[in-house]
Formats: C-alpha cells, sequence, structure tokens
C-alpha cells in the first residue's frame, strides 16, 4: 500500500493569510465530485508527492484555512474492510505527525463509507480538525486548521458538515 | 446473488397519484439516509419490505409526475469487487426493466469513483421511468422520476436528479 503523506496539507495549512469577511458560497465540483460551503472562492493548488497528484481547494480567513483536498491511490479501488481501515489508520498517523494527536473518531459518509475524524494540535498553538473519507480509493480530506478557537468555531462545523458528495 | 427488488420503481410508474399541492422547490435531507435532493414540493417518506432487503426513502406523487429517492442496505455487499459491484448494478436495472422496455442505459458515477447506472425505460401504457442508480459500499441509492417521456426527459426531472448527494 502506498505510503499516505498528508502531511504537506497540515504543514501548509498552519501559515495563513488574513483575508477580511467571509461571504458563504456552495462550492461545486463536478471533476471532483464533492460539494462544499466556503466562506469565498477557493483557491486551487496541485501538488505531487511520492507519484500521486492531490488537488488541494483553499480558502484563507481570520488566520483560518478552510481546506478540502483530494486524492487518488490507484489500485486502491474495491479494497477489503480490514485494508480500507488499515489505510485510514495510515492517514490519520501520517496527517498528524508532526502535531499531537488529541483525537481520532471513525465516521461515515454516506451512511457506508469509511472516515476518520482528527482532532490535532501544534506546539504553536494552532488546531487542526479533520474528516478523512475513504470512497472506493479516492481519499476526501476536509479541514479547518488555525488557532484552537478558530478551528473549534461554529464556522468551521458549518465547512466541515456541508461537505457531500455530488454528480 | 440476490436479486433486490425495485418493487417501489414498479408501483411508483403504475399509480402516479392524486396531485398534491405545489410549491416552490425545496430541499429534502435525511440524516438517516444521508442523502440530499431537491423536489418541487414536499415528499412523503416511505419504507418497504422486499424479502429481506428493508427498502426505505422519500416519494413525492404529483399529477401524472412522480419522484422518488429510495434507499437499501444490501445484506453481505460491503467492499465487494468490482465485479460484484457491477453485477449488482445490472441487476437493480434488470429488475427495472423486467416490466418496462429499457430504452437508454449509461453507466455514471458520483463522486467519480462511486458507480452507478442511469435508465430510461417505458411501459406500453406510455409511462417511462428515468432512474439514476448509486451503489455506495453495499448501499444502493435510486433517485428516480416517473412519467410522461417529455417530463421524464424534461428540465424538473434534469433538476430533480442533479440535485441528488450524498451527505454525511
Amino acid at each position: 500500500m502506498p505510503k499516505l503523506s498528508l502531511m504537506i496539507v497540515i504543514v501548509t495549512a498552519t501559515g495563513i493569510a488574513e483575508t477580511g469577511g467571509g461571504d458563504w458560497k456552495e462550492f461545486r465540483s463536478k471533476e471532483h465530485g464533492f460539494c462544499v460551503l466556503y466562506p469565498s472562492q477557493p483557491k486551487l493548488n496541485v501538488t505531487k508527492s511520492g507519484g500521486m497528484e492531490m488537488k488541494v481547494f483553499d480558502v484563507e480567513l481570520n488566520k483560518c484555512v478552510f481546506r478540502i483536498a483530494v486524492v487518488d491511490y490507484p489500485g486502491a479501488q474495491f479494497e477489503k474492510e480490514a485494508l480500507a481501515e488499515e489505510r485510514l489508520e495510515l492517514l490519520t498517523k501520517s496527517a498528524t505527525a508532526k502535531l499531537k494527536l488529541e483525537k481520532a473518531t471513525k465516521i461515515t459518509l454516506a451512511g457506508a463509507l469509511l472516515g476518520r475524524e482528527i482532532w490535532a494540535s501544534s506546539d504553536s498553538g494552532d488546531m487542526v480538525h479533520a474528516r478523512v473519507f475513504l470512497v472506493n480509493g479516492r481519499v476526501y480530506q476536509v479541514l479547518v486548521s488555525g488557532p484552537r478557537e478558530r478551528a473549534t468555531s461554529a464556522e468551521a462545523e458549518k465547512f466541515l458538515d456541508s461537505f457531500v458528495l455530488s454528480q | 446473488m440476490r436479486i433486490y427488488g425495485l418493487t417501489a420503481v414498479i408501483l411508483l410508474a403504475s399509480s402516479i397519484a392524486t396531485a398534491a399541492d405545489q410549491g416552490a422547490w425545496q430541499q429534502y435531507r435525511t440524516k438517516d439516509l444521508n442523502f440530499r435532493a431537491s423536489f418541487p414540493a414536499n415528499p412523503k417518506e416511505t419504507s418497504s419490505q422486499t424479502g429481506k432487503v428493508l427498502v426505505k426513502g422519500v416519494m413525492l406523487d404529483l399529477n401524472e409526475r412522480a419522484f422518488a429517492v429510495l434507499v437499501s442496505d444490501i445484506p453481505g455487499a460491503r467492499h465487494e469487487s468490482e465485479k460484484m459491484t457491477e453485477s449488482r448494478l445490472d441487476s437493480a436495472r434488470d429488475s427495472i426493466t423486467a416490466k418496462f422496455k429499457l430504452e437508454i442505459e449509461k453507466k455514471i458515477t458520483i463522486a467519480v469513483v462511486l458507480r452507478g447506472r442511469e435508465i430510461l425505460a417505458s411501459n406500453d401504457n406510455g409511462i417511462f421511468v428515468r432512474s439514476r442508480i448509486f451503489l455506495v459500499n453495499g448501499r444502493l441509492y435510486q433517485v428516480m422520476v416517473a412519467g410522461p417521456r417529455d417530463f421524464v426527459t424534461g428540465a424538473d426531472a434534469e433538476k430533480f436528479l442533479d440535485s441528488f448527494v450524498l451527505t454525511q
């Protein structure tokens, strides 16, 4: 199984600019099959790690990053449950490798797709609240990163809760 | 492999009932069944048992037009192979075409990687069924409209079918 390095996502989610007030809008990516509410129009960045391409949709607002990251793992479609769980465990470890994992719980999407909800903090006092979903070989990472009070705010929850899979 | 019935589809298409009050389009969301869709009026919840499979969902019957989303968890069907996934989607299609003549079928996806089928079928009474079927790790979602051809291929049907998303 390819080692997953979502560290990039977490690491880059900590250096943030302030952009002013938010105007929440639905953002739909037909190409990537998701829909979510962002506080403003996200910017798309493409990063490559370990031969895999990660599409990252970011909004930076008031020292906080609102992020969706999408990665496809070739050969990981139609995996058995045990392998899917193992992959999620690796994702959790990788994503929090340079952070202190505070809490991780099992969650689902569409009642049947496996996922993890993660809370992790850095020495500087920043926090990451992430939901990671494994969807037939594709990983969706939905996260808010920033000062603890912002990463655990109602706005952060609004963003995380609004993520859906679309046609 | 068991063929889980789409009895509700057939019922939906054969008993398009009395008109309900039609208002503005509204979003229906169910936490229990993990989907969201927009209907032209308030749909009614439905539940029926087909063999060992419980089919739950929502339906809206308007005059000669019907909208529905039906959800069933297929026992033992989680984390299956590609071949079995395709086979189950074929079975879902076949249960519609057992009583309707298949006119169009195409492979579709949700979230790019979750497989599905879009089907257009009709019967001798001029009733058409257009259905999008998605298999999500052992859970079958059927999003469908039924009525005259111009309705099921029209803008309202498209709006409804496109509005369907999978939620947390």
